[in-house]
């Protein structure tokens, strides 16, 4: 949350104001009021979080005007701990995760995952359009979902196993505190690239992917092992009192100095180099053709402007080598919102402050590490929560829009959109907190502009939910997979679902 | 006067000025001037790294606002406050102990006193699997307890009837989870996950042979007070 200072000039200050004017021709010498220093948002970083870092504490934060923090550091230990390295093997703990395999009983039997008999990561296609993702190599990005024991205990604990039940679950149940889920965007790599130091690494096994009639299938249970890097990593966590969950993301830093991305540090993305937001005439960046990046990114192709960036290629328009499994074509991404926020290009200063402590806690404790522990090398790009769970509720968007339950205490829907229009999640009639914007760029790479699903809970509310993984109010076209429930605010879920209703 | 009103045309001259005199060239600028609003937002510059403050103990909980406000180390200490926030919010209006705060039949006046809650049993409902009198609050198992059910099923408090306080305040889903984490973690019996897959956790919200949650039919908590939950 950003502590606006707001000046007022008294009558000396006017003199001088005026005085000033009248010297305007010397440009040393012109200041119309003396700037206040910025008061530091402190956001600490907890020293027993590394090297093991322990579970989080569950209570239930204050809402605006408190400080996010604790929001924050929430996002910071989940991803700490799921990404901490197995002491015998290195491995990250998310590897032992458990999956929609392991959660949920298939009608359609197939072999362990994680094995040659079944694929670990996949699920190739975006939510929200269906989309592809391409590296500047001409890989796709494979996905993971995982879920902590908390949530398998969940779904064990009300049988919530199978298509049926999860169908007929009363709408009402609730995601208890404690639970965390996982979507991971992992780059396939050479095993030796040298990159490897830096990143979070796994060897996984992944679907063989074919082309039939120009669609791009995924063949999990034939899947190939290869190398991959850990790009980004969604953290998504609920504590008393939040069962619509907190949703952080974290993505791959180059490394220290970096508190946010204006520090040069991210390489899967470039941020829009205007250090503005997308207009309201222009929300796609469509009519603007300035170069993005001259430098390369991983998901970035050195050169493309903004109206070319972040855009898709219709799956009949790829050509796939089924050889080296690549395809032909890339794409190429960049963040739009450069602070995930719709009113803001400054970062929130809870989260640069957080990522400054982790930072310094990584360079104090590194005689400590494991050798194998990258965790240093992401950093937190926003998280988003409800300011006000109360109203969180059955068949909800969720959203600061004409939806919301606050329109008439804003003094109707021109006040509330502009109050959210000036002051975005920092409103106080915005339902959200946090990034009202966020997106990750390696997993939600073509829906980031506000006219599409501008932050996780456009796709994830308690509507109805269909097939391409977003409310059916968004996909009025679309097959319902599940009706209105509080539970479709994971897609877990729905993914189980979606996958038991395809076709092998 | 508000002299943020003052500051409006004084600016606007000036950038007017600066803008005739080629201000941009010659760096006379307004450091973000919103001519729009009625008072100006000045950004300071960024805080560089080297000035940013280490800190590395973990904050303590704000459980109320304010710079007074209440604070602790202790979770389930803030999840205790707000729970019992909560029951004050949502159920004591009937079920407080205060003047008139005494309904059900037998009078049910102990809302807000935990320890009684602890030894409740419900006079005339049963949980089908034991065939005992449901418990009113069971240390790390909200769905069988009583308090929990009621309220996560909507039956608590109870719609609009002739004779009950119009306009009751109901707790939301929010309250629910909270509530639902006190009696899970708070009240002593099991320790709060850590989510690190390893430990026990709570399993849900409901369960379908919950024994609170079978008895439907019941219109009002009816409760006594046990010497020992042992031996219900």
């Amino acid at each position: 949350m950003r502590k606006r200072l707001h000046f007022y000039l008294s009558m000396p200050v006017q003199a001088l104001a005026l005085t000033a004017l009248a010297a305007c021709h010397d440009p040393f010498k012109f200041d119309a009021t003396k700037i206040e220093p910025q008061e530091e948002e402190i956001c600490a970083a907890s020293s027993e979080w590394l090297p093991n870092t322990p579970g989080p504490s569950l209570f239930l934060p204050l809402p605006h005007p408190d400080t996010e923090c604790p929001f924050y550091r929430g996002g910071w230990q989940n991803f700490l701990l799921a990404t901490q390295p197995d002491a015998a093997t290195g491995e990250p703990a998310l590897k032992a995760y458990p999956t929609i395999d392991d959660i949920f009983e298939s009608k359609t039997p197939h072999g362990v995952r994680g094995t040659s008999q079944r694929a670990w990561l996949g699920d190739i296609k975006q939510a929200g359009g269906r989309q592809i993702l391409i590296d500047q190599n001409g890989h796709t990005i494979y996905y993971g979902i995982h879920v902590n024991q908390a949530f398998a205990d969940f779904i064990r604990g009300n049988g919530l196993q199978t298509v049926d039940a999860i169908k007929n679950a009363d709408p009402n149940l609730f995601f208890p505190a404690g639970v965390a889920e996982f979507k991971s965007a992992w780059q396939e790599v050479d095993a030796n690239d040298p990159s490897l130091f830096d990143y979070i690494s796994t060897k996984a096994w992944v679907p063989t992917l074919s082309q039939v009639n120009g669609q791009i299938h995924e063949d999990k249970d034939h899947p190939r092992e290869i190398t991959v890097r850990l790009l980004a990593l969604h953290v998504v966590f609920t504590l008393p009192g939040h069962p619509e969950f907190i949703w952080a993301t974290f993505e791959h830093s180059m490394g220290a100095p970096d508190l946010t991305a204006a520090d040069g540090k991210r390489n899967v993305a470039p941020l829009d180099p205007r250090d503005q937001n997308p207009s309201l005439t222009d929300p796609n960046n469509k009519m603007d053709q300035t170069v993005v990046s001259n430098t390369d990114h991983i998901l970035y192709h050195a050169g493309t402007t903004l109206r070319d960036g972040n855009t898709p290629i219709d799956e009949k328009d790829l050509t796939l080598d089924t050889a080296t499994q690549k395809f032909r074509q890339t794409t190429s991404v960049y963040r739009m919102f450069p602070a995930s926020k719709s009113n803001t290009t400054h970062p929130d200063d809870a989260i640069t402050s957080l990522n400054f402590n982790v930072q310094t806690l990584f360079e104090r404790k590194q005689a400590e590490l494991h050798r194998a522990d990258k965790r240093g090398h992401y950093r937190l790009v926003g998280a988003v929560w409800m300011d006000k769970p109360q109203f969180f509720a059955l068949d909800s968007a969720l959203q600061n829009d004409r939806t919301s339950p606050l329109i008439d205490a804003a003094g109707g829907l021109k006040a509330f959109e502009a109050a959210i229009q000036q002051d975005g999640s920092d409103s106080d009639f915005s339902i959200l907190a946090g990034e009202d914007r966020l997106s990750s760029t390696a997993m939600e790479s073509f829906t980031q502009a506000p006219v599409s699903f501008p932050n996780c809970f456009t796709c994830h509310n308690t509507q109805a939910i269909t097939a391409k993984g977003v409310p059916f109010n968004h996909d009025s076209q679309g097959i319902v997979l599940l009706q209105p429930k509080q539970l479709n605010i994971s897609h877990v879920l729905s993914q189980f679902v979606l996958e038991e209703s395809s076709p092998p | 006067m508000n002299p943020a009103a003052l500051f409006v045309p004084v600016a606007a001259a000036l950038t007017l000025g600066c803008s005739l005199l080629g201000g941009s060239l010659l760096g006379c600028s307004l450091q973000q001037f919103d001519a729009d609003a009625a008072s100006a937002t000045v950004i300071a510059p960024p805080i560089s790294p080297d000035q940013h403050t280490v800190a590395l103990d973990t904050p303590t909980i704000q459980v109320t606002p304010g710079d007074n406000g209440m604070t602790t180390d202790d979770a389930c200490e803030a999840t205790k406050f707000q729970a019992m926030d909560i029951l004050r919010n949502n159920c004591a209006g009937c079920h407080g102990g205060g003047p008139g705060q005494n309904l059900g039949q037998p009078a049910f006046d102990y809302v807000l006193d935990v320890e009684r809650l602890l030894m409740a049993v419900s006079e005339t409902v049963k949980d089908p699997k034991t065939m005992k009198p449901v418990r009113f609050l069971i240390p790390g198992d909200p769905d069988h307890s009583r308090v929990y059910a009621r309220v996560f099923h909507g039956e608590m408090p109870p719609m609009p009837v002739i004779g009950l306080p119009d306009n009751l305040s109901r707790p939301t889903v929010s309250d629910v989870s909270v509530i639902r984490h006190w009696i899970a973690y708070c009240l002593g019996a099991t320790p709060p996950p850590v989510g690190d897959g390893g430990t026990a956790t709570d399993a849900g919200a409901t369960t379908p042979d919950g024994g609170a949650a079978t008895d439907l039919g019941d219109s009002d908590d009816r409760g006594q007070t046990l010497a020992a939950p042992a031996s219900q």
